[in-house]
């Protein structure tokens, strides 16, 4: 009743605003925010539900659920845990009866950092994954941006003939690559450079992601951009990326891990290299678990397990949020 | 969907939407061939216009356009547009260079026996009858080499495509810089041809550097080993020393064979494959969507937490948490060999079981599908959740009222909504599957299996992917295969994709978007 | 402040689909325009192309005088207000007013000003430093107003600006930007689907349909005078009654027998705008009246005359406070059919109720009637046409006891009962051997409009400037035997439009430069240099294999007798083939090879002649999608 009341008098409110013409505007403009607020609903109430009389089904339902997912979930991270108590294990070798070691130490990671190249290729996947991550995502932005948002030519033909090359298994032409490397490079054609290359020139093939977002960013915002004079240039790197942080983020993301996960194609570029030394963490951690080598260095692996990890781990929980949601985006896009 | 649907019994209704599926699949790849010929029909006719144009345009212009048809760029030079005219003649002079000096050589080697069959290249490597005092032998002549040919020659055949397409380019603007100059347009000068750059072309410099990457490190070497799949490259050919020739589809012959061992083993393979990928995907999708629902249950407690700790395996690098996982399972046969797995220690003392991760074949892939869940739930439930908390309330609210149960409502509700959202989804996961190199390598290596069932490197749990893998890398150097391989896991996922392609061009019109 | 021209605008989307027809308007200095109609009719493609945001596929756009259809938006000196206000969600309030100020590179200290200046109009100063996201929508609304203002531009485009708001926002929001409009002296363009917000706002309204105009006018003038159905239903609220029916003179009287078998009416003097071939009471028509036009029958009310009454049944009434809506239906066998529904407002007292018959009262002012085929107007304020039941006797033309000469080209047999239809435009006052008196003397935008009858028949003359005549008078008119059409003898007005059809060639001159033509059947004709311009800037090089037709009127044709003097390769050659005389004018049929060509030419038939045109005079088309390009 009394809301109703409030509303007439705004309505009325709202025609002396219409009749009067000399006032000064201002004045105007304030009632017209006045009149807004009283129309815009403050806040939603609760929503009534049907919870009574289903609780106990309900209680009972939460009870068993809760237990399944704490069972579920300890499930998930005993791997997980036992490279970690594996990594402060004292007792040498690759076997082990217990889950729990008997005796703990830090040797482990002593040995590590002290004893074996871990430090050296740990520094070569971190700076790898650096430029990796920046020119990826510098390529896949830039190709998403203009297939989202420029209309020309060769457009559609370009955005086919890549879904097509992302149906081809990578590793398929990685002797090819390798060769053309050899001639690209000839000097050091097992090196950081070609993994760099490697890992980046196919970058554009995963536009599809942010492309979908791109597509979600309303149109009318680039025309605004263009009537306020801005070129394509100004409008992409002022009005677009920076509304485009999530997506900006879940690239970066994708990309500075990929090298850091990547066994297949380091394995077959630095096949045979003399120099232990150039390796990256997964290749020079998966060498350790070689027949000759497990024994003596597994829990050294688990050491190194954990320093690799954990970094990436945190760096993962801390920006979830937007891995999330590129991959629904990607995914409800197909 | 017609009215008859409706009034059928249950059974029927299965079937009925089964057929309705195959149809729709059919119609997708359908669609696409209608599309494909349709744009070869459009770039046949292209290319007819566009000579149809060059000739007209040639006897129309004048002398200086003429000109531009001979030293390209000249027609730019001498209207107005300088420095784009002399980087066309930088062109051309750099392609005759490479032409007169590199690839001719490689091209007509490339294509000499390409029609009938034979060597690539033309003379091995050979001990020459001069003596090294040094070596202390007589001298290695270093020969062709095939692959070399093989690459360059690819490479060559792009050069030239895109010398063609700046040649048409840049005889065409020329003819129209003369019209322009005809009706009395000023070109634009190269300041504001670069600006253009950052505006009305943006396009090109977003695009440049990333499809030229594309391009050298992906189309190039792509096609090399398509080609490949036509040659007999191997450890027998080995290149530098040896020739490989070309050999039509004899490779696919042999893989398709229904006697050789070669064949059984592919066959073997390619079930396996399917199967993985099959169950691989649908298990953690199932698993996942379940797991979400329960996460997003209202009355459940510390769901930050239960998430948190189920996504670590997303978070930890593959190589490490399969790698572990591989150590845990061992039984002292595949993996690494060492035995005593604190995993397989477990289901003995509990199930009283020997599990024989990596020694028996059933083991070993019951092994990989659930630690795959381990890996594959946690993706799945992130991107269910995502998705479950856009179905609609109300749609909920409406069926409470209609007096449905909660299996119900999962069953009509929640289960169509995420099959027609995630369907793109669940097939690009399932192409993914089927290329999963990292289960399989990092946990079995592809065994175990012998070579009474299996031949060329191929053992119990490995997909076509780590056979490719193996096939190239192993002692045989088995190119040929690895090649044929690759072509037919781009089929398989070729066809699967186009069954995206159709529901995605029919359901979303990006351009009518906005 | 800024005028616009847009002339022949085309938008023709994947070569085929026109989007916008053959757009033509001029707008003044200052004034508000609203583009209005059904979505998809054009309306925001013709907006976004002044902006600039769609290319003009043809016809020019001229701001203050400018050809400006190759300019960026940023030089057109426009601005622009989005419908969902496309606001840059990142900035705040500030930068986004700024942000095109700084795209200018201007001073700091005077973007400073004119955003303070600009928010203080728009009253948003304390919401300088929020983001958009933390505005309400009338606010946010007012920063996109606030963006296109810091720039000062020509001309405000507004696309649809309130579509978003609340009902009574919207309402109070309507009279701010009107207030907007008169504070900042600026054109604006305003595009709308609500009639409402179009006939407050606008000074002038463009209604468009299907991509063509339908009407371009006043607010009143398109309220009281809707050039047809379309116009008439879109504008106005609730929709206006429409029936369809037929019209049957009987002396004085004019009656509307409705299909649904009502029955109207009221005087001829009422209807006397009707063309009389919809006096049959054969062909159909729509009779249309609005609301305000229809009400209960009310007996104490003073009826002077204007007021035609019949049945009706009532089937809903809705109260709506300060009066009431009445649906009713004239057909009183079958309420519920479409045919007969009509609406009419009520005093709110008025006690009636679903299934009453009530007594209505029809006006006899203003009402509509238009052709049920195809949706004209035929009682307009203008009419359109004379038509006049005549006779041929003797070589003249006889109607109401006059006899008026007919000329050679139309002698024909004596003929009984025939009718003549002119345009309104073919009958001139002031001297002549017909005459009539003056019945009614009215003032319409572009003239006075004389009213004149003779005997029975009614007759509409207009000429430019204040009345001349005063009612009663009598006056003498002529007509134009051009403009004539009498079906039954097979007298038609001559095709006065030709077309050929060519394409436009270029020639190298000696000592550089190029000369263009229009090569039409064998001769090039000189094309004006504006057309030469209006063709390189609508197709640019592509222009020289575009297939064209070339229209042009007969007066732009001077045809002379082959001589020596007149060869030359800039001329056409063809053969009389017939003559028309029309006294005052004589005009040739020539023939050209596999064309024809209407031309003055005073000479026999099967003479050779020589064509020139008037290069000034031709309007060239676009043969493939039919389209005016020059």
């Amino acid at each position: 009743m009394k809301q109703e009341q409030k509303n007439i008098d705004l309505t009325q409110n709202s025609q002396s605003v219409l009749t009067n013409t000399a006032a000064n505007s201002a004045a105007n403009w304030e009632e017209l925010d006045r009149l807004e607020a009283s129309l815009t609903p403050k806040s939603k109430g609760r929503r009534g539900g049907f919870r009574i009389g289903m609780s106990l089904r309900r209680t009972l339902g939460d009870m068993v659920g809760q237990i399944v997912l704490t069972l579920l979930s300890m499930v998930w991270i005993i791997p997980l845990i036992y490279l970690i108590v594996q990594s402060f294990r004292g007792e040498p070798g690759a076997w082990s009866p217990t889950f729990f070691p008997h005796e703990w130490t830090l040797d482990n990671y002593k040995r590590l950092f002290t004893q074996t190249q871990f430090p050296r290729w740990y520094f070569n996947t971190l700076w790898i994954s650096v430029v990796c991550c920046i020119v990826t995502s510098l390529f896949v932005l830039s190709v998403s941006y203009a297939f989202s948002r420029i209309r020309f030519r060769a457009r559609r033909p370009l955005m086919n003939i890549m879904l097509i090359l992302g149906m081809f298994p990578g590793f398929m032409s990685m002797s090819a690559v390798y060769f053309l490397l050899k001639i690209l490079l000839p000097m050091n054609y097992q090196s950081h450079l070609s993994l760099i290359i490697v890992y980046c020139s196919g970058a554009a093939l995963s536009y599809y992601v942010s492309k979908g977002f791109f597509d979600t960013v309303p149109r009318a915002l680039d025309e605004a951009a263009r009537i306020d004079g801005a070129s394509r240039f100004r409008t992409f790197v002022k009005v677009i990326l920076p509304l485009s942080k999530s997506i900006i983020i879940y690239t970066v993301l994708i990309s500075f891990i990929a090298p850091w996960c990547d066994y297949i194609f380091v394995s077959y570029i630095m096949s045979g290299v003399p120099d232990t030394g150039l390796y990256t963490v997964s290749l020079g951690m998966y060498s350790w678990l070689e027949r000759e080598m497990i024994q003596q260095y597994f829990t050294t692996f688990c050491a190194a397990a954990v320093i690799v990890a954990l970094p990436i781990t945190a760096l993962f929980m801390w920006l979830q949020k937007y891995y999330v949601e590129g991959v629904t985006g990607g995914a409800v896009k197909g | 969907m017609d009215v008859d649907y409706y009034g059928l019994s249950g059974t029927k209704r299965l079937t009925y939407r089964f057929r309705r599926a195959i149809i729709r699949g059919l119609k997708g790849i359908g669609g696409f061939f209608k599309n494909l010929i349709f744009g070869i029909k459009n770039f046949v006719t292209g290319i007819f216009r566009s000579t149809y144009e060059l000739v007209r345009n040639f006897l129309a212009g004048n002398l200086v356009t003429k000109l531009s048809y001979f030293i390209m760029g000249s027609g730019h030079f001498f209207r107005g547009q300088a420095v784009k005219g002399m980087i066309y003649f930088a062109l051309q002079v750099l392609f005759t260079l490479y032409t007169v000096f590199f690839g001719g050589n490689y091209l007509s080697m490339f294509f000499e026996n390409f029609f009938t069959g034979g060597n690539i290249g033309r003379t091995e490597t050979y001990i020459s009858d001069i003596w090294d005092d040094e070596l202390n032998q007589y001298l290695k002549i270093a020969g062709d080499n095939s692959f070399h040919i093989l690459l360059y020659g690819i490479l060559s055949l792009f050069v030239i495509l895109f010398f063609v397409l700046c040649y048409v380019a840049s005889v065409k603007e020329s003819y129209k810089l003369e019209e322009m100059k005809m009706i009395g347009k000023r070109p634009s000068g190269i300041r504001k041809e670069g600006a253009e750059l950052l505006d009305g072309k943006f396009h090109v410099t977003l695009l440049s550097l990333p499809m030229a990457g594309l391009f050298l490190f992906t189309v190039i070497p792509l096609f090399t080993m398509i080609l490949i799949a036509f040659t007999n490259y191997d450890a027998g050919h080995e290149v530098p020393e040896r020739l490989f020739g070309w050999v039509g589809f004899e490779n696919f012959q042999n893989m398709f064979s229904g006697t050789s061992k070669l064949g059984d083993t592919f066959r073997r393979v390619l079930s396996w494959t399917l199967i993985w990928a099959f169950l691989a995907t649908f298990t953690s999708y199932f698993i996942g969507m379940l797991l979400a629902i329960l996460i997003n249950r209202h009355g459940i407690r510390f769901k930050k937490l239960y998430r948190t700790l189920l996504v670590t395996t997303i978070a930890v690098p593959q190589f490490v948490s399969l790698l572990i996982m591989s150590k845990m399972l061992d039984s002292g046969g595949g993996g690494f060999g060492t035995g005593g797995g604190i995993i397989t220690q477990w289901i003995e003392q509990i199930f009283g079981y020997h599990q024989q991760f990596g020694l028996k074949i059933f083991d070993t892939r019951v092994a990989i599908i659930l630690v795959n869940l381990w890996i594959g739930v946690p993706y799945s439930m992130l991107l269910c959740s995502g998705i479950l908390m856009n179905i609609p309330a109300d749609l909920y609210e409406s069926a409470r009222i209609d007096g449905a149960s909660p299996a119900r409502r999962f069953f009509k509700i929640t289960l169509p909504y995420m099959f027609f959202v995630t369907g793109p989804y669940l097939i690009t996961q399932f192409i993914g599957n089927i290329n999963n190199f990292n289960v399989i390598y990092l946990l079995s290596g592809g065994g175990p299996g012998d070579n009474l069932l299996y031949s060329d490197g191929a053992k119990g749990t490995d997909l076509l992917i780590t056979w490719l893998y193996k096939l190239s890398l192993g002692v045989d150097r088995n190119y040929k295969l690895a090649s044929v391989i690759g072509i037919l896991v781009f089929a398989i996922s070729a066809v699967l994709s186009l069954i995206i392609y159709n529901r995605s061009s029919a359901v979303k019109g990006e351009d009518n978007f906005q | 402040m800024a005028s616009l021209s847009l002339k022949h605008i085309f938008k023709v989307y994947d070569g085929t689909v026109k989007a916008v027809n053959d757009f033509n308007m001029e707008i003044e200095d200052n004034e508000f325009i609203v583009f209005v109609g059904p979505s998809g009719c054009g309306k925001s493609t013709t907006l976004r192309m002044i902006a600039g945001l769609e290319e003009i596929t043809a016809g020019e756009l001229r701001i203050d005088g400018e050809v400006v259809n190759d300019y960026e938006p940023k030089d057109r000196n426009i601005a622009m207000v989005f419908q969902n206000y496309a606001l840059y969600p990142h900035m705040s309030v500030y930068e986004n007013m700024a942000f095109s100020l700084r795209t200018m590179h201007l001073p700091q200290n005077e973007i400073h000003k004119k955003v303070t200046e600009a928010a203080e109009i728009l009253g948003i100063t304390q919401y300088l430093d929020r983001k958009p996201k933390a505005l309400s929508g009338g606010q946010r609304q007012r920063v996109a107003l606030g963006r296109a203002i810091v720039r000062n531009p020509k001309v405000f485009l507004l696309d649809e600006p309130l579509s978003n708001l609340d009902a009574k926002l919207r309402a109070a929001m309507r009279a701010e930007i009107s207030r907007l409009h008169k504070r900042l002296n600026t054109t604006f363009i305003y595009v709308t689907h609500d009639q409402v917000e179009a006939m407050t706002m606008g000074t002038r309204i463009v209604v468009m349909k299907d991509g063509f105009i339908q009407q371009i006018d006043t607010p009143t003038n398109l309220y009281d005078y809707p050039d047809n159905m379309f116009v008439a239903g879109f504008m106005g609220t609730p929709q206006m009654n429409f029936f369809e029916g037929t019209l049957s003179r009987r002396g004085d009287s004019v009656t509307f027998s409705l299909d649904c078998g009502a029955r109207i009416d009221m005087p001829y003097s009422a209807a006397d705008k009707i063309p009389a071939g919809y006096m049959d009471g054969a062909k159909k028509v729509v009779f249309g009246v609005r609301h305000g036009g229809i009400r209960l029958y009310d007996p104490s009310a003073a009826d002077n005359g204007e007021w035609s009454h019949s049945k009706a049944v009532v089937s809903v009434v809705e109260m709506l406070g300060d009066e009431s809506l009445v649906y009713a239906s004239l057909d009183l066998d079958d309420p519920d059919s479409e045919g007969g529904t009509v609406i009419l407002k009520a005093h709110p007292d008025t006690r009636v109720a679903r299934g009453d018959i009530v007594d209505i009262s029809i006006t006899q002012r203003k009402f509509h009637v238009f052709d049920a085929e195809s949706g004209h107007s035929i009682k307009r304020r203008i009419p359109e046409e004379n038509v006049i039941p005549c006779d041929i006797k003797d070589r003249k033309l006889c109607f109401e006891g006059k006899g008026i000469p007919l000329p050679p080209a139309l002698v024909r047999p004596d003929t009984e009962g025939a009718e003549a239809v002119m345009p309104t435009s073919a009958l001139t006052l002031g001297d002549g051997e017909a005459t009539a008196t003056v019945a009614r003397t009215e003032d319409v935008d572009i003239g006075t409009l004389y009213t004149l009858t003779a005997g029975s028949l009614t007759l509409f003359a207009i000429e430019d400037g204040k009345p001349k005549y005063s009612v009663g008078d009598t006056v003498k008119f002529t007509l134009d035997f051009c403009k004539l059409k009498i079906d039954k003898c097979g007298i038609a007005p001559p095709h006065l439009s030709n077309s050929l059809s060519g394409g436009l060639i270029r020639e190298k001159q000696r000592g550089g430069g190029y000369k263009f033509f229009f090569s039409v059947c064998g001769a090039k004709l000189i094309p004006s240099k504006e057309i030469l311009e209006k063709l390189f800037m609508c197709k640019g090089t592509g222009i020289f294999r575009t297939p064209l037709e070339l229209v042009f009127d007969a007066d732009a044709v001077s045809a002379e007798k082959v001589s020596e003097s007149n060869i030359d390769s800039t001329r056409l050659f063809g053969t009389v083939a017939g003559i028309a005389d029309y006294g005052y004018i004589r005009y040739a049929e020539i023939s050209l090879d596999g064309a024809r060509v209407i031309a003055p030419y005073d000479g026999q038939v099967s003479d050779r002649v020589a064509l020139q045109i008037d290069g000034q005079r031709i309007t060239v088309k676009d043969k493939k999608i039919d389209m005016i390009i020059a």
